[in-house]
């Protein structure tokens, strides 16, 4: 508390959290995390990709509230059909008659899910399986790799196509086969980056303490890739929303009437020349998310991996 | 040339062989290198890279494969893979402050880790204890590694090897990464913990002066072999047998500028 | 160019016969120092505040052997590399006078920078690994050096020029290491290799900063030795940074020593139980020594009125 430095002094919280002696766990993690805020928070392309993000969380968990009609039934089929943008339609209604603005709101919360339910599945699949093909190298290695690069010898899109004709059409299955053909880089990220971490000497350390395998790839391999996978899996997801809006624009996504926003696409494609609105609200929103994510995804590269940084 | 073994061996290392990859890519790392230390003395290894001596170390520890020949700890002959025991017999200091601290662990979670490996009680008090032992405060406690200057990592880091109270500390270049004045406030530290818990040290170096400083007995290796095995004392007199010792003795006192001074060091044989 | 050309030929005599050598070594100072320092300052601008990494650095250097021994962050390799141009980006140069053999550093052009780095003044930094192209041949890259600073010459004459600088160096057979690419030769080999390219353009001054500390004893007396011939031969001037006391003061004429950006003290070499500061007298104390010093050592205690 005494002794001034000649700096300014920062004020009470930010002082807590700088401190060079945290007193507590607790505030060593949230001094570093402060850090990396500051470092984030710098870059303004960033922090224009965290606010699409948070918009389109706000947008989803509001939805019922925030949506002026229901998504799913429309309103009269001969006067309120295909109606331009304006009025009491945001962005105009399409040929059910439903109000494109509601199905856009209520479409962000199947984007999310997909977007949510992708990441739970197949970040975790390649960490582990990155991680213990690179800790353990050897015939495990070997075997890991092949199967990561079988997935990968596939394109993605072919690939969702072929499980969800197998699993049958249905935003679940969507997402299993998404998820299914996600992962593969992954893995190969968290081993290249086992491989660089397995030979330090504070693994070795971890050893001569008589730490096991599984506890050392966990505790202390682990926690080292999780950047760079996160890193990924942000970049990844404008193409796992696009991924997921192909599969909806060819009737294989969400199914009719699900407000998903590839399938609005598909269906605004036949009035593409009249009502151009049908298609390109959707079309639009996707393109701003991925754009969110993406940003997203750069910035938090810069805070969490310093080797990419310029 | 081998050790007459000690009266009351901690570590006993006969005829040990460390060999890495087969065929073409096989290289003989170790060739038949035998020493053996008393309980609570300090045992230096001294040669240049690619001498092996770093080898020996890991070899002792299971870091690296013991291909012929037997380490024996305490009187018996360790088992491959090293079980939990050994482990609490025997830790290692590294070379290397910066690469020896896992980067995104603090202070705290970095001695804890052992302590729950060995399931042991009492984590609150035997953390702080060890970071008084080794001279630091309870305020490092919660710092991540990059708070740290070099010596105070090093600190850390020998505090992380101590807190299962082994009995055998391995130590790998501790001091050859720091500056000279934070070199000697390792080594006194290194100096007064081992008269403080008895420890017995192998310590391994490039520096002769370093080794003579904290062992009373070393072996000079070169390509994978023991040359010699000499005394401290020895050093300080002068009194050793082969031409590389006394090399490496005349280049640690700085370059010597006259040709006639170093010719015939190159020259005697001894 | 005939000063090459002479010290090609004295090679080959000069490992047997370094007493020809002698004579230049001890010739008296030019009147007009190679290299004036005057009140150097090297500032890093970072977004924390910034870091005065040289403060008020002064020093004159002739035609001799100059050490800078200090620890890290001392500033002593800021030092070298502020001379040669070389501060990374943030960093900032500012100094009353910078000049090279009445070269204003400071004011030069880029052109005429680029012509003198590398090619009057040039430097050995510590890893051959990182400092050597892994792509070229060993001969290659000193064949382009000296191409690059002599564009007239053939490429007949440089690679002349690259073997005898070879064997300069001590390579056992010269012709067989130009053709070897960097990963191909041990430590000792490379740094040898980096002192060739370094010295085929025949510099009048060399800063090498801590040539040998990644290399063995027995190995980094060689390069040494190697260094100490080929300065004394061509007389040029050297200034070695190193954090080895021991070491700077057997090789050099005179020793600065820094800490916190600031020279403490100028000692004579051979004359380091002379020195009266300090930080000296504790970094010399605080060394583990084969004679068996004091158990335990005397650790060095930083008085903050150093660094004002």
């Amino acid at each position: 508390m005494s002794g001034a430095p000649p700096l300014p002094q920062p004020s009470g919280l930010r002082a807590w959290l700088l401190s060079a002696k945290p007193g507590s766990r607790a505030q060593a993690r949230l001094g570093r995390a402060y850090l990396s805020w500051r470092v984030f928070s710098r870059n303004p392309l960033a922090m224009l990709g965290l606010a699409v993000v948070v918009a389109l969380v706000v947008l989803a968990a509001l939805a019922d509230w925030i949506a002026p009609f229901s998504p799913v039934s429309g309103g009269d089929l001969r006067t309120q059909r295909l109606l331009p943008p304006g009025g009491p339609y945001l962005f105009g209604t399409d040929d059910q008659a439903r109000d494109i603005f509601s199905r856009l709101v209520h479409g962000a919360r199947i984007t999310l899910f997909v977007v949510a339910l992708v990441s739970i599945i197949a970040a975790p699949i390649g960490l582990l399986v990155g991680t213990v093909a690179g800790y353990m190298g050897g015939w495990v290695d070997a075997v890991l790799m092949r199967i990561t690069d079988i997935f990968l010898a596939f394109p993605r899109l072919v690939l969702a196509l072929a499980f969800v004709a197998a699993l049958g059409p249905g935003i679940e299955n969507a997402v299993i086969a998404i998820a299914i053909t996600t992962w593969p880089p992954y893995a190969r990220i968290a081993r290249a980056e086992t491989l660089t971490i397995r030979n330090s000497d504070f693994i070795a350390a971890v050893k001569l303490q008589g730490g096991s395998t599984a506890r050392i790839i966990w505790g202390h391999v682990v926690p080292l890739c999780l950047s760079s996978v996160i890193v990924r899996v942000t970049l990844d997801m404008a193409g796992i929303i696009l991924t997921a809006a192909g599969l909806g624009f060819l009737g294989l996504g969400a199914q009719p009437p699900m407000p998903e926003w590839g399938a609005m696409v598909a269906t605004g494609r036949n009035y593409l020349i009249d009502q151009w609105w049908v298609a390109a609200v959707p079309g639009l929103a996707i393109c701003v998310v991925s754009l969110g994510f993406n940003l997203l995804g750069d910035g938090l590269r810069d805070v969490l991996d310093p080797k990419a940084a310029r | 040339m081998i050790a007459p073994s000690a009266p009351n061996p901690m570590l006993e290392v006969s005829d040990l062989h460390v060999v890495f990859g087969t065929g073409r890519l096989r290289v003989d790392a170790v060739k038949g290198v035998s020493f053996s230390v008393e309980a609570g003395g300090a045992y230096g290894l001294v040669g240049e890279s690619g001498s092996g001596k770093s080898t020996v170390l890991r070899a002792i520890c299971g870091l690296a494969p013991v291909t012929g020949g037997t380490v024996r700890i305490d009187r018996r002959e360790v088992e491959t893979p090293r079980d939990k025991g050994f482990y609490r017999t025997v830790q290692m200091v590294f070379q290397d402050p910066y690469g020896s601290l896992h980067p995104r662990h603090t202070v705290d979670q970095t001695l804890a880790e052992p302590l729950a490996i060995h399931g042991e009680r009492d984590a609150e008090a035997r953390i702080l204890g060890a970071l008084r032992e080794v001279g630091l405060g309870p305020s490092f406690r919660f710092r991540y590694p990059h708070q740290l200057s070099g010596g105070q990592r090093q600190r850390v880091a020998i505090a992380r090897a101590l807190i299962l109270r082994p009995k055998v500390l391995l130590l790998d270049e501790p001091t050859s990464a720091l500056d000279a004045s934070v070199q000697a406030e390792i080594l006194n530290l290194l100096e007064q913990l081992r008269r403080t818990f008895g420890l017995t040290y192998v310590l391994v170096s490039h520096d002769l002066a370093v080794v003579a400083h904290l062992c009373d007995r070393l072996l000079v290796m070169q390509h994978g072999e023991a040359v010699e095995e000499t005394s401290a004392a020895a050093l300080r007199t002068g009194t050793v047998a082969s031409d590389y010792t006394r090399s490496l003795v005349a280049a640690s006192r700085g370059y010597a500028r006259e040709p006639a001074e170093r010719e015939p060091v190159l020259r005697s044989s001894g | 160019m005939a000063n090459g050309e002479m010290a090609n030929g004295e090679v080959e005599g000069g490992t047997a016969g370094a007493g020809s050598a002698e004579s230049i070594r001890h010739s008296p100072l030019a009147i007009r120092p190679l290299l004036e320092v005057e009140d150097l300052h090297v500032r890093f601008h970072l977004r924390t505040g910034t870091v005065h990494a040289v403060r008020g650095l002064s020093f004159a250097l002739g035609r001799e052997r100059l050490g800078i021994v200090g620890e890290s962050g001392s500033g002593k390799s800021q030092t070298g590399r502020a001379i040669l141009g070389l501060t990374p980006p943030p960093g900032e140069v500012t100094a009353k006078r910078l000049a090279f053999d009445g070269i204003d550093l400071l004011t030069a052009s880029r052109r005429q920078l680029r012509a003198l780095r590398g090619g009057r003044m040039t430097m050995v930094m510590q890893d051959p690994k990182f400092s050597l192209n892994p792509v070229m041949t060993i001969g290659e890259q000193i064949v382009e050096a000296y191409r690059a600073h002599n564009p007239k010459a053939g490429r007949a004459e440089a690679k002349a020029k690259a073997l005898a600088m070879l064997e300069a160096v001590r390579m056992r057979d010269p012709g067989r290491v130009f053709a070897l690419y960097p990963h191909e030769v041990s430590g000792g080999m490379g740094q040898r290799a980096m002192i060739a390219m370094m010295l085929v353009t025949d510099p009048d001054l060399l800063i090498a900063d801590e040539p040998t500390s990644a290399l063995d004893v027995t190995v980094s007396t060689e390069v040494l030795r190697i260094l100490d011939d080929l300065v004394s031969e061509r007389g040029m001037g050297l200034i070695l940074i190193s954090h080895d006391l021991k070491l700077v003061s057997s090789f050099c004429d005179r020793v600065l020593v820094m800490y916190a950006g600031r020279v403490m003290e100028e000692v004579r070499a051979g004359a380091l139980h002379e020195a009266r500061h300090p930080y000296t007298q504790g970094l010399m104390r605080c060394l583990p020594t084969l004679q068996g010093g004091t158990h335990p050592l005397p650790t060095l205690d930083r008085d903050p009125a150093w660094a004002r």
